[in-house]
This record gives structure tokens, sequence and C-alpha cells, in this order.
């Protein structure tokens, strides 16, 4: 008897649990993936804006113009780059502020809020400073000058970009909270009676433990760093499809960078599952 | 002795780490800092090169300069204001129930196809957003829903860095909490609305901002989806504005400023949910 109600009670769990995922499924569904498979068709077909979807189909056609565009494979070549170093520094510096907030501190829920709040406002204000002319973000310059050291020692161009990054970092800094949070306090308290340092509990306990979460954060980083909508990528495709029209070029981009990420983040994710500590059982 | 030193030691760490963390805080408030100066900016100060983050002369003429640039218009700022909440509140309203109607199954479940279809989330996050932008508009063409606020809504439910981030926190969960709930004979309903959502408030807090920060500042989807002039929202109406080149760069950035409050209004209302330490679930693992 209770092998069969066993049965049931799992069979009941799979509808449910489609059940429950079905709403989300559908929209994701119409509004993602059915336009996702529509432009990898215009991707190769050549069709014009009145009839986009019946365009004559010609292959790779669009594929090869993108590979022997010079002016693109720069700009491809100079973000990609860009972007795998944003990530580790992100994440690092994502790991040590969540690491710090975690501890019992002075006014803890403050520093949270200020370090989450970047989250509304930094794609602003680079479009503010996009409007006036500054994207270099040469408004570091006269910030590192005169307010601060530090611009000096690691030079002005770093600084900017660390800047920038340290603002990208919310969402980081909030996976990292949660994870740490769900490290069991009682591994502490060992290691401390056993005479551990805070830097050795650091070593030993959170870094092991939350390693899963390190792998999430880079990934999740890195993914944001290339589809960040201010990135030079995203400009040319926006320039190639919006301004020249040329919407199965900017759809051929499109398809051929999500290739590269896909591919970076399949590395990522390889190399980070060998890195990584399993925990013995799952939870 | 031994005890009061080791004492002492700590003291003094944790203040080289207020210290540190006031020092990136108020780095981290720069943006913030800004857009408030820029707002207040005389035009001279605004074509400083390079920019200059503090106001010397604040001046209110950029908000003036905004409401005479407005005044010609025949749709009132209200109306704009009005599409923008409603779409923004609906929309952040509707991904967060479906997104925790999904991410209870795709943590807690096993069931043919779900890592198939967290695959699929991971994978859609990696698309530029302007690859299915054309296909989208036929898709809300093809249903009808050009010109409504369907068409507003509708397309940007599916949010997957909200499902993502929801299903993460709901790994954290442990899962003896749920078994307590089975034995109990709690319905897997219950235990989603009883269990689950309440223990993952963080994630939905996290999202409700995300999701609404993103929803309020697009300008793309009206200026996609919608023809007439009283179904756009204020990011579009804002953005016309702004398009209006150079002279209207004061006015601009009063704007963007306006644009900003009710984000930083919903950071305020939920960002203590965020930020509040996850339950904890008192089983020792």
């Amino acid at each position: 008897m209770s092998k069969r109600r066993g049965y049931s009670l799992e069979r009941r769990k799979v509808t449910e649990g489609y059940l429950f995922v079905s709403v989300w499924v559908i929209g994701f569904l119409a509004f993602t993936l059915y336009p996702l498979y529509m432009s990898l068709k215009i991707s190769m077909t050549s069709g014009k804006i009145s009839d986009i979807l019946n365009g004559e189909f010609v292959g790779l056609d669009h594929y090869k113009r993108v590979l022997t565009d010079a002016s693109f494979s720069q700009v491809f070549v100079d973000q990609i780059l860009k972007s795998l170093m944003d990530a580790p520094i992100i994440s690092i510096f994502a790991l040590i502020a969540a690491v710090l907030l975690n501890g019992d501190i002075v006014g803890k829920r403050y520093f949270r809020a200020v370090f989450f709040a970047p989250v509304i406002i930094s794609g602003l204000m680079i479009r503010i400073l996009n409007s006036q002319g500054a994207a270099d973000f040469s408004i570091f310059q006269e910030l590192g000058s005169s307010a601060l050291l530090i611009s000096d020692i690691i030079g002005e161009d770093t600084f900017a970009r660390m800047g920038t990054l340290l603002w990208r970092s919310s969402v980081e800094i909030l996976i990292f909270l949660a994870g740490l949070q769900s490290i069991p306090r009682s591994l502490y308290e060992a290691a401390e009676m056993d005479g551990a340092t805070p830097w050795e509990c650091f070593w030993k306990i959170t870094l092991p433990t939350i390693s899963p979460i390190v792998l999430l954060s880079i990934i999740y980083a890195t993914i944001d760093s290339f589809t960040e909508p201010d990135n030079q990528i995203m400009g040319y495709i926006r320039e190639s499809t919006i301004t020249r029209l040329d919407f199965s070029y900017g759809a051929a981009i499109s398809w051929m960078y999500f290739l590269v990420i896909l591919l970076i983040i399949l590395i990522i994710f390889y190399v980070g599952r060998r890195v990584t500590v399993n925990e013995g059982s799952q939870r | 002795m031994l005890k009061k030193r080791f004492k002492f030691k700590k003291d003094y760490s944790l203040f080289f780490i207020i210290l540190f963390l006031s020092g990136l805080g108020l780095f981290m408030m720069l943006p913030l800092v800004f857009l408030v100066s820029t707002a207040f900016k005389p035009s001279e100060e605004l074509f400083i090169y390079p920019p200059r983050f503090f106001v010397e002369n604040p001046t209110l003429q950029n908000f003036k300069d905004l409401f005479l640039a407005m005044a010609g218009d025949q749709i009132p700022l209200s109306r704009y204001f009005f599409n923008s909440l409603l779409v923004s509140c609906i929309t952040v309203f509707f991904t967060v129930l479906l997104g925790s109607l999904a991410c209870y199954p795709l943590s807690k479940h096993k069931f043919p196809g779900k890592d198939q279809i967290f695959g699929l989330i991971i994978v859609s996050l990696m698309f530029a957003p302007e690859v299915v932008e054309i296909p989208r508009y036929l898709v809300v063409s093809y249903l009808g829903l050009m010109d409504t606020y369907s068409a507003l809504i509708l397309p940007s439910l599916a949010f997957p860095i909200g499902l993502f981030l929801m299903k993460q926190f709901m790994d954290q969960v442990p899962d003896e909490i749920f078994e307590a709930g089975r034995i109990d004979g709690a319905s897997e309903w219950t235990m989603m609305w009883r269990l689950a959502l309440p223990l993952i408030r963080p994630a939905w807090a996290t999202v409700v901002i995300l999701a609404f920060t993103a929803i309020w500042n697009d300008a793309g989807s009206s200026a996609l989806f919608t023809q007439s002039e009283e179904m756009k929202t204020l990011p579009y109406y804002l953005s016309t504005v702004n398009g209006q080149g150079v002279a209207r760069a004061g006015a601009n950035a009063a704007a963007t400023f306006i644009l900003t409050v009710p984000t930083v209004l919903i950071f305020i209302l939920f960002q203590r949910q965020v930020l509040s330490t996850m339950a904890h679930s008192g089983i020792k693992s």
C-alpha cells in the first residue's frame, strides 16, 4: 500500500510542478524563445522591413559578412577582453564587501543599503554621462586628482574602470550575502575553539563552503558584462538594426556574439566545477 | 589580561573595517550625488569638460526649462505618469507572482524537463535584448495587442533574471522544512504560500527593486508597441525631451532626476526586506 501511495504522491508532485512552472514558461515561450527563433531565421534570410519573415534563404551569408567586417572584429575583441577582466574584479570586490557586511559591525543595515543602492542608479548615470559627451568617464579625473590619493598610485584609467565596476557589483554582493548566511554558525564556533584566526576561518571555511556561489557570481557577472546595454557590441548591433535597418546583419552579429558568450560560459562552468568544493550531500 | 588584550585587538580591527566600509560606501553613493547635483547645475556648468561631480551655483532653471518644454504638449504630464505607474506596478506584481510560482518546483521538485527549463533561462540571459526586439514586435502585433497596456506589460513578465535569483535563494532553503510540512499534511499549494514564499522574502524584494527599475526606466517598449501619444510612458516622453538636442541638456538633467524619484522610493521601501538576514531555519544540517 505504501508503495502505491508513494507513487501517486510522486505523480502529484510532478503535475503540480508542471502546473506551477507552466504560466511562466508560456510567457517565456511567446516573448523570448519564439522571438529568438525568429531572429535566427532573420539572420539566415535577406528580408526587407516590409516583409521581414519571408525573405529569401541565404544560409550563412550574413555571418560571412560579419567575419570580414574589420571594424566589427576590433570592437568584438576589445569587448571580450574587457568583459573577461571585469567579471573576476566584480566578484572579488563583491566577496570582500559581502564578508565585511556579514560581520557584526555597527550600522550594518545602513552599510548594506548603501552598497545595494547603485543598482537603481548606475545605468542612468552612464546615460547622463553619455549625453554630456563624457563616455570615457573623464569625470573621475577631477575626483581622482582632487579628492583621492589612490588614483595617483594605481593610475587614473584603472581607477575610473574600478569605480564603474564597483557600482555594478550590487547584485553580486547580494548573492554572496545570501550564500554566507547559509553557512552554519557551528563551523566557525568549532574552528574558534580550536584556535583558528578569522583569516584562517575565511580560507578554510568560508571560501570552500561558498565556492559554488563564487562560480555562480562569476557567471552572473560575466553574462551581465557581456549584455549590458552600454557596451560597444550592443551599440554596434543597435546601429546596424535601427540606424541602418539591416536586420539580418544585426541578427547575425547577435547570434555569433551569443555563441562566443555561450562558449566562454561553458568553459568557466567546466573549469569552475572542477575547482569548487562539492558538498557531499545534495541540498 | 590576555582576554582584555584580545578584545582590544578586536575593537581595533573593527574600527578599520568600519572606516574602510564608510570610504567605499561614500564611493558607492557617488552616482546618486552626481545625478542630484547635475539636475541643479546651470547650463555653463553642464558643459564643463571633464564634468564636475558637484554643483557650484545650484539653480532651479533646469526644472523651469523642463516645464516650459512640456507646456506646449496636448497630453498632460500626469497621463504619462499614470501610464508608467500602472504598467510598472502591474508588471512587477505579476513578475514576482509568476517567478515565485515557477521557482518553487524548479528548486524543490523533481520532474522531467526541469533542468532543461532552467538551462533555457540561463541561456536566454545571454542574449542582447536588441535581438528579440523586432520579433517581439511581430508577436505583439500578431496577437493584436498593439497600442494597449497589455503590450507594455506582457512581454516583460517572463523576467529571466528574476526567476534565476529566486531559484538561487530557494536552493538555500533546507528541504527538511518541506518534508516537515508534507508530514503535517500540507498540500503543495499551502507549502508554497505558507513556507516557501515567506522564506524567500529577500529574493522577491530584490526582484521587485530590479524589475521596477528596469520597467520604469524602459523607454523602448513604449516606443515599439504603442503609437498613440496617450499610451506612451514617462521615460519615453522624457527621452523625446532629450532628443531635442544640446539646448535641452538642462531640462534633460532635470527630467532624469524626476524619473529617478519613484525608483528611489521603491528602493527605500523594499531594501530593508532585501537585506534582512535570510530567515534562520532552525534546522541543523
